[in-house]
């Protein structure tokens, strides 16, 4: 079935941001006629990389050559025309155009008159629907459809073009698993006609049903490429995870015997389900997981951003009815979401500004700010977290991603929280202020104060937590002690199995 | 704007916030571009009028006549850094001046007659319930400001012309009318000091108060402000109704000016408003400039209007050229705020 | 919709959901379906009961003259808003395409026409220059590009000019059989329109760009373009109901029409259409433009003052931008966290 022309090779592709450095000589291969999966962490490069063959993104260096046409710095209209589609979990679709018109959206065929042909739109349309064997009407609107009936879409609209290499990320993620079958079998079948798919997926379990070879990666590098016949999951979850524990943690157990955060049976429909656990005070308990695991909704939901459904939430022996983020940072709650620039910081605005922002009313008499409060508590944060900036004024979009996020921990520092909510602290922060962030994570736990990290980093899970929980799919599916906790371990109970997917 | 773009374009904001990373450039001049574009109309003016421009009594002119404008365009302000627009701030000063003139009137008129601290009292409460329904609607349905306040606009306008029966208010209360006669020292009319006031007013409800820190961080980035422990709603009601104040305040201004004020003046308030806010270079896009940005724009485009007047342009064509001003303004602040970011 | 909070991850389970977050969805889809349809009859059904002058030949003629100015008015911002954006500078577009059709008309005949049409397409373009290029946003661009459409209207001439030329104001007083030509105009206009978004690509993408801009780009669309085309045929569109206007009132007059960017904005949106951009039927907008007439005119029968009509108007359209708006929110909750 496989066959040996190679359709794709990227080779030593570089891909730096100011300060990350996203991929780092990345070599990958695409044969005509294979299943290619491509496994690995979030923050992997995997996205990165995908970005980089649909020409959304150009490499810093490297080359890209797609059947025998090379090229530096692929744009997407190239990629497009070479015949690169991908298919992302989050729908391209339109959803107020029908299932043809977004098949066909930007190269509608038209008659002889320049006008556009309808009629064979929707034939053609249907042939591909049919081809494929998806029962979707094609004069159905997208915003009416399933989510996995317009996954299928996408894929037949990739179809409507020469499509010779076909990127799928997390194809799966949306579908129960009769429609996983439905969906396999058309994978199959492109396929069989030769042509090249990348498959992106979490669920390991998947990847050996479908895949014909294996590439993981693993801090924007090429890991391993292995046949999928040759290797097995706890293999892939190895090579995914094996990176070496650096000692930049110093933890000091600080555990104290007192509950601080009792959760029973918390429920968010479509988020979560059943989550069950405690938090004890001067406790950081690490919540481990893949993307679209829960994480992030639980903390939301904690936070009083998203109403729970059910379950109820105690804290310092009180129960907790957050239905805003004012009530929660109220009851001493303070979040460090994940997406720091987009909901974490006002950017336009200085540290000062944003330092404050939570503990204005502490800060101000009858309305007016105490302008030497201000500046006391601003010098005071900035030189207690060794914020790098020029001035108090500074807006912090200037600053580096790592000074950034001590002015978020700084927030809730001034604020003065008795229960830390963590999304990824140290995502896009560089080494050295990773270290500081996790010293002040560590004093802060000392001195009494509870924290839930949410993180994808492995490392950072295990060098900094009392106690781990896994999520998987809504679930906790696993509560780890410090000592329990192995990478693999945490990996194994992290990653969907594909017959659980059903329910 | 649009609803799915916005959540769509993660991508694209993070390609741009990483941009935004880059330290700042030094490319600035001192005390901002807009005082020197200030400097370089004044110039301008003195040349191509052989210095009739730079006679005091000329030059009293032009802050006296910028005095109601210039408390209306931190009305606009208020809204604008809210990451919001008020398009009704023109109809409220104008209702606002009516019925202070009104009540204050010995004459009969369409209010009760009312002794004229009461009279300016009922004005403000005025303003400050528009406004307050402005921020309502604004901060607890997610119709765009604009929107908002073009209904209210509309509301307002229909108001003031069913309740005055479209006639005029004539002989406010005399001392309002030796108000705006009023020169201080001898040169500077009354008006332009009230004008000072109410910048100095809204130089600290922006940087002095709880209020005005929350205003801004609200308008920079209001999902990070919300879990920062913001009232976002509260914050609009707020904002709103200082600005509808502030909208009654410059009626009263017109009305002291004019002595004479009818139910379908104020025609060119609302784009004028919006002119100056966006031509001292506030970001329309919220979170971003300070009170001396809206003097500064307000005084560009007096400047620019009194040149126009001395040098026999037509007003319509005026009116015309200050559109023309608000499309290269926003346009060009826009470029040099990528510019520097980049 | 910035208000989402977007680290919150959200498995894209929006529209498999089966809660009632769905049903709700299913109810308020199937609902804004016949809610247009309902309520123009409705409110026909109100004018019948309310005035027995409601369906007599006159009133019906007068109704439709209206409806063909602002109805033609409405397809544009119709379009401009299906594609994402707004234009505030239609009314003052009427004013100046009337005056310069009213001041051109007696020295060129019927090339007055199509020369207002373009004077209305060039603001149009304008504001497509802006919006794109500039990226200035919609409501700032055409609000500034109002200031210019009004300035010059008032520079061709600061008084009304009455027309004399009896060709233009044929257009308002002929008629076929028992239709004002106007209406027939109205109805090409829509007909056009309509087939021009059924049948042509550049329609369909006015609908791709204002749904999902970012995926109609990755798809080869070229999004600026047709944002500008929007704005152009809006700005035509606006020239010609300037055109009509002036017929109507047999003069160009600088200062009308102040407020019919409000109007032709909510005569769209009670049509059903999205304020958002993306969704909406053309023809369920003109029913949105007749309803919003019918109201007035049951109103002028009633002999409601016309100061208050104003106020009910504005009412109305605060209500009419809001509600959808806040029923659209609803059901979003199901798949994102506010």
């Amino acid at each position: 079935m496989m066959s040996d022309d190679v359709l794709v090779r990227m080779s030593g592709i570089t891909k730096n941001y100011p300060g990350v450095a996203a991929l780092r000589g990345v070599d990958f291969e695409l044969r005509a006629g294979e299943v290619h999966c491509l496994v690995g962490e979030n923050g992997a490069g995997k996205s990165t990389l995908m970005r980089i063959l649909t020409g959304a993104e150009q490499p810093d260096q490297g080359v890209i050559t797609i059947d025998g046409h090379e090229s530096g710095h692929l744009r997407p209209a190239e990629a497009h025309r070479l015949g690169v589609s991908a298919i992302y979990q989050e729908t391209d679709l339109v959803p107020e155009l029908t299932v043809a018109q977004n098949m066909f959206l930007g190269h509608e065929p038209r008659n002889q008159f320049g006008v556009l042909d309808r009629a064979a739109m929707r034939r053609e349309a249907a042939r591909v629907l049919r081809e494929l064997n998806v029962p979707v009407p094609v004069e159905a609107r997208i915003s009416e459809l399933t989510a996995a009936n317009a996954q299928l879409v996408q894929i037949a609209k990739a179809l409507t073009r020469k499509t010779r290499v076909l990127i799928m990320d997390e194809p799966g993620a949306v579908l129960s698993d009769h429609e996983l079958k439905t969906l396999f079998e058309i994978v199959r079948d492109l396929r069989a006609r030769g042509l090249g798919i990348i498959y992106i997926s979490h669920r390991l379990e998947e990847l050996l049903r479908i895949g014909d070879r294996v590439t993981v990666m693993r801090d924007g590098r090429w890991v391993a490429t292995s046949n999928v016949a040759d290797t097995s999951v706890p293999e892939i979850i190895r090579a995914m995870v094996g990176r070496e524990l650096t000692e930049q943690y110093h933890k000091t157990p600080a555990v104290r015997d007192e509950i601080a955060l009792s959760v029973q049976g918390l429920t968010v429909r479509d988020h979560f389900t059943d989550i069950s656990f405690d938090v004890r005070r001067g406790e950081i308990v690490g919540l481990a997981g893949l993307v679209g695991a829960g994480r992030s909704s639980l903390l939301a939901c904690l936070f009083g951003v998203i109403p729970a459904t059910s379950g109820t939430v105690i804290l310092n022996g009180e129960p907790l009815r957050a239905r805003s983020s004012v009530a929660a940072i109220e009851r001493g709650i303070g979040l460090v979401p994940e997406d720091r620039r987009g909901t974490g910081l006002v950017l336009s605005r200085s540290v000062s500004e944003n330092l404050m922002l939570p503990s204005l009313d502490r800060l101000s008499r009858g309305g007016a700010l105490r302008q030497k409060a201000l500046r006391d508590v601003a010098k005071k944060y900035i030189a207690e977290l060794r914020v790098k900036t020029p001035s108090a004024a500074q807006p912090v979009q200037y600053l580096s991603g790592g000074n950034q996020q001590k002015v978020v921990l700084g927030k809730w520092l001034a604020r003065g929280v008795s229960l830390l909510l963590l999304d990824e602290p140290t995502a896009g922060v560089d080494v050295g202020a990773k270290a500081e962030i996790y010293a002040l994570i560590n004093k802060l736990a000392a001195e009494g104060m509870s924290i839930l990290m949410a993180s994808s980093e492995l490392p950072e899970v295990l060098g900094m937590s009392d106690r781990v929980l896994v999520m998987s799919e809504g679930r906790l599916t696993a509560e780890l002690s410090r000592e329990e906790a192995t990478q693999e371990k945490i990996m194994s109970f992290a990653v969907p199995m594909s017959t659980r997917s059903a329910s | 704007m649009n609803v799915s773009d916005s959540t769509r374009t993660e991508v694209k904001k993070s390609e741009q916030q990483i941009a935004a990373e880059e330290p700042r450039t030094g490319r600035q001049l001192p005390g901002g571009t807009m005082l020197w574009v200030l400097l370089a109309l004044c110039v301008l003016a003195m040349a191509l009028t052989k210095g009739v421009f730079i006679r005091p009594s000329n030059l009293t002119t032009v802050l006296f006549q910028s005095s109601v404008i210039g408390v209306l365009a931190i009305a606009q302000a208020f809204a604008v850094l809210c990451r919001g627009l008020d398009l009704s701030v023109g109809a409220t000063a104008i209702f606002s001046a009516l019925v202070v003139g009104g009540a204050s009137s010995a004459t009969d008129s369409f209010v009760p007659h009312l002794p004229l601290p009461l009279a300016i009292l009922a004005g403000l409460v005025l303003g400050l319930v528009i406004g307050a329904v402005n921020g309502f609607l604004t901060g607890r349905t997610p119709v765009p400001a604009f929107i908002i306040t073009l209904s209210t606009y509309l509301v307002i306008v229909g108001v003031t012309f069913l309740v005055t029966n479209a006639s005029p208010v004539n002989n406010p209360d005399p001392l309002i009318r030796k108000f705006g006669d009023a020169r201080i020292g001898g040169l500077i009319p009354a008006p332009v000091l009230a004008w000072l006031v109410f910048i100095g007013i809204g130089y600290l409800l922006l940087n002095k108060t709880k209020y005005g820190a929350m205003l801004y961080a609200v308008g920079g980035n209001e999902t990070a402000a919300r879990l920062s422990g913001v009232r976002v709603p509260r914050v609009k009601l707020l904002t709103y109704g200082t600005a509808g104040v502030f909208a009654a305040v410059a009626g009263i201004l017109f009305l002291a000016r004019t002595g004479t004020v009818l139910p379908s003046d104020g025609g060119s308030f609302m784009l004028d408003s919006i002119a100056a806010v966006a031509v001292g270079g506030i970001s329309l896009n919220g979170g971003k400039g300070r009170i001396r940005d809206v003097v500064l724009g307000v005084l560009i485009l007096a400047v620019a209007s009194n040149l126009m007047n001395l040098m026999g342009v037509s007003q319509y064509l005026q009116a015309a050229v200050q559109g023309a001003i608000i499309l290269v303004a926003v346009g060009a602040n826009l470029r040099l705020a990528k510019g520097r970011a980049e | 919709m910035s208000t989402e909070m977007t680290s919150v991850s959200t498995p894209a389970t929006g529209r498999v959901g089966t809660g009632p977050s769905r049903v709700w969805s299913r109810l308020a889809g199937g609902l804004s379906a016949w809610v247009v349809e309902g309520l123009f009859l409705l409110v026909v059904l109100i004018g019948f009961i309310a005035s027995p002058q409601f369906l007599t030949t006159f009133n019906v003629d007068s109704l439709l003259h209206q409806a063909a100015i602002l109805g033609v008015l409405a397809v544009g911002q119709y379009l401009v808003i299906i594609s994402g954006g707004f234009d505030l500078s239609v009314g003052a577009v009427v004013a100046l395409t009337g005056m310069v059709s009213a001041k051109s008309v007696s020295e060129m005949g019927l090339v007055s026409l199509p020369l207002a049409v373009a004077a209305g397409g060039m603001m149009g373009l304008l504001s497509g220059l802006a919006v794109t290029f500039g990226r200035i946003p919609p409501f700032v661009a055409t609000l500034g590009v109002l200031g210019i459409a009004r300035g010059l209207a008032f520079t061709v001439g600061n008084q009304g000019v009455i027309i004399t030329d009896q060709t233009i104001l044929n257009i308002n007083e002929a008629s076929v059989g028992p239709i004002p030509l106007v209406a027939i105009i109205w109805l090409i206009v829509i007909a056009l329109v309509f087939a021009f978004l059924r049948l042509t690509r550049t329609g369909t993408y006015f609908f791709a760009i204002g749904g999902n801009a970012d995926s109609a780009r990755l798809a080869g669309v070229p999004v600026a373009r047709i944002r500008i085309i929007a704005y152009v045929l809006s700005g035509c569109l606006a020239g010609l109901a300037g055109v009509l206007f002036a017929a109507r009132s047999g003069s160009g007059s600088p200062g009308i029409a102040g407020g019919w960017e409000l109007d032709s904005i909510a005569a769209v949106v009670i049509g059903g259409v999205s304020l958002f951009g993306g969704s909406g039927s053309l023809l369920r907008a003109m029913l949105g433009t007749l309803i919003y007439l019918m109201l007035t005119n049951i109103m002028n029968l009633a002999n409601v003052d016309a100061y208050v009509q104003n106020v009910l108007k504005g009412v109305l359209i605060l209500a009419a931008v809001t509600i959808p708006a806040l029923v659209q929110r609803r059901r979003s909750i199901g798949r994102t966290s506010s």
